[in-house]
């Protein structure tokens, strides 16, 4: 078991939650709630990464953040090194590839709550921040959860963005499905089994919380 | 005539009518008196903010809407207590004035024993209750509206509540707007009377003069209906 690949993987996958559920928050709102012209447009941008060959993502935020683009040259020249093939450009695209499994969960927990409960509370005075802290945030809990856990989960097991933006770097960007499809290109089946298995596990334990949540959530009082 | 408490002109396009009407209030209490579909409920959420203009939290005019919209992830109490301003003044003086103001609508609308509840361990008039009693907390509303505030109820107890609440907006001087299409509701009120049909205002004055024909027909419905099980 190549336990950096794990170890970055994990990082990876945590962070990459941390930071698209902060974001997706408050673009859920304004996609569930909003009454912009732009929000098809939006909404479409959001959820490409679901249809789009992970390859072509990672390939034009190769060419984006690479030297041959403004936007390239501007990171280069402030950090100092390109951003592709480093921890901070692969996290860049696991956030564009797992963002519709943050926000689209968000959406539709945010879309389930009556509307007559945010109205009532506007007109008891409160305002917009207040009802979605006390209002939305508790009733959202449970797409909260969902949107956690799968957004980790997916961005666990992304191959192309990986491969075509950070490359194979030990420690840097070699991620665990970079590992396994090294294991099998070296021909070690017995590693690969286990990195296999491993990701296979923590995928269908995540999915059956998500699954044995959204059971409870129809039985239980509120 | 006093100034207005309220006054504001509401136009809206519904799917089967026009509404271009102007509320003016200048009693403690009105009722928007009408059929089903004339328009009563768009005239509350217009002015509650709900559909355009000021936004409904800068208004201070809480609306029970009809279906009791308790937030199902706080007891009754924590719905009651949804309302509460941030002290301006004197904090203390502020706890003590909200404190009894809670204790007053608990025992106004006899919901002491659902304090702890859930809104989904209530029963329909109950939630309707706590719906009103909620709208009634904050203590610097400019107006309170009720829709159909307490239809389902077993019609004693709504009497009797709707004669207790008449009397603790007046001492609270807190004006009401309330909807109805019952006739007794709004006689028993002694309120003034907005009759609406098909999006505008066909007349407004004192209960007993607008909705004179509908109480006729009221006590003649009665008299035969005594003289049926007599």
């Amino acid at each position: 078991m190549d336990l950096d690949a794990l170890w970055l993987t994990f990082r990876l996958a945590l962070t990459t939650t941390a930071i698209l559920l902060c974001l997706g928050l408050p673009l859920a709102a304004w996609l569930a709630y909003g009454q912009s012209r732009l929000r098809p447009l939006v909404q479409a941008l959001v959820a490409l990464p679901l249809v789009l060959p992970p390859t072509v993502l990672g390939f034009y935020l190769l060419v984006l953040l690479g030297p041959t683009t403004a936007v390239g040259r501007v990171i280069t020249t402030t950090l100092g090194h390109p951003l592709a093939f480093s921890f901070t450009g692969l996290l860049i695209g696991s956030l564009l590839y797992s963002l519709p499994f943050a926000v689209q969960p968000l959406v539709s927990g945010m879309m389930a709550i009556a509307p007559e409960l945010r109205e009532a509370a506007a007109t008891l005075g409160a305002r917009p921040s207040v009802v979605f802290v006390r209002v939305t945030m508790p009733l959202i809990r449970p797409s909260l959860l969902t949107a956690g856990i799968l957004t980790f989960t997916h961005t666990v097991g992304e191959f192309g963005v990986v491969l075509m933006l950070g490359g194979n770097i030990p420690g840097a960007t070699r991620t665990l499905s970079i590992a396994l499809y090294d294991e099998v290109a070296d021909f070690n089946f017995a590693a690969a089994n286990r990195t296999a298995l491993l990701l296979l596990a923590f995928s269908f334990v995540s999915l059956l919380l998500v699954h044995w949540r959204a059971g409870q959530r129809s039985t239980r009082l509120v | 005539m006093s100034e207005p408490l309220l006054h504001e002109h509401i136009t809206a396009t519904l799917d089967s009518i026009t509404i271009d009407v102007t509320v003016a209030l200048r009693s403690p209490w009105t009722v928007l008196f009408g059929p089903s579909g004339s328009g009563k409920s768009t005239i509350l959420r217009s002015i509650a903010g709900l559909r355009g203009g000021v936004p409904a939290w800068k208004r201070h005019i809480p609306l029970a809407s009809q279906q009791a919209a308790l937030f199902p992830h706080m007891t009754v109490k924590g719905n009651l207590q949804f309302g509460r301003e941030l002290p301006t003044g004197d904090f203390e003086q502020e706890q003590e004035l909200h404190a009894e103001r809670f204790q007053d609508l608990v025992r106004l609308f006899r919901i002491g024993d659902l304090l702890e509840r859930y809104p989904a361990q209530l029963s329909g008039g109950q939630a309707q209750r706590v719906s009103v009693a909620r709208a009634l907390m904050p203590r610097y509303s400019r107006l309170v509206l009720l829709d159909e505030p307490f239809t389902g109820l077993e019609q004693a107890l709504r009497d009797e509540l709707l004669l207790a609440l008449k009397q603790w907006t007046r001492e609270h001087r807190l004006p009401v707007l309330s909807v109805t299409h019952d006739v007794t509701e709004a006689l028993l009120l002694e309120a003034e009377v907005i009759k609406l049909r098909e999006g505008r205002i066909v007349a407004q004055g004192p209960a007993q003069e607008v909705l004179a024909e509908e109480r006729l027909q009221l006590l003649r419905s009665l008299d035969g209906s005594r003289t049926f099980t007599l």
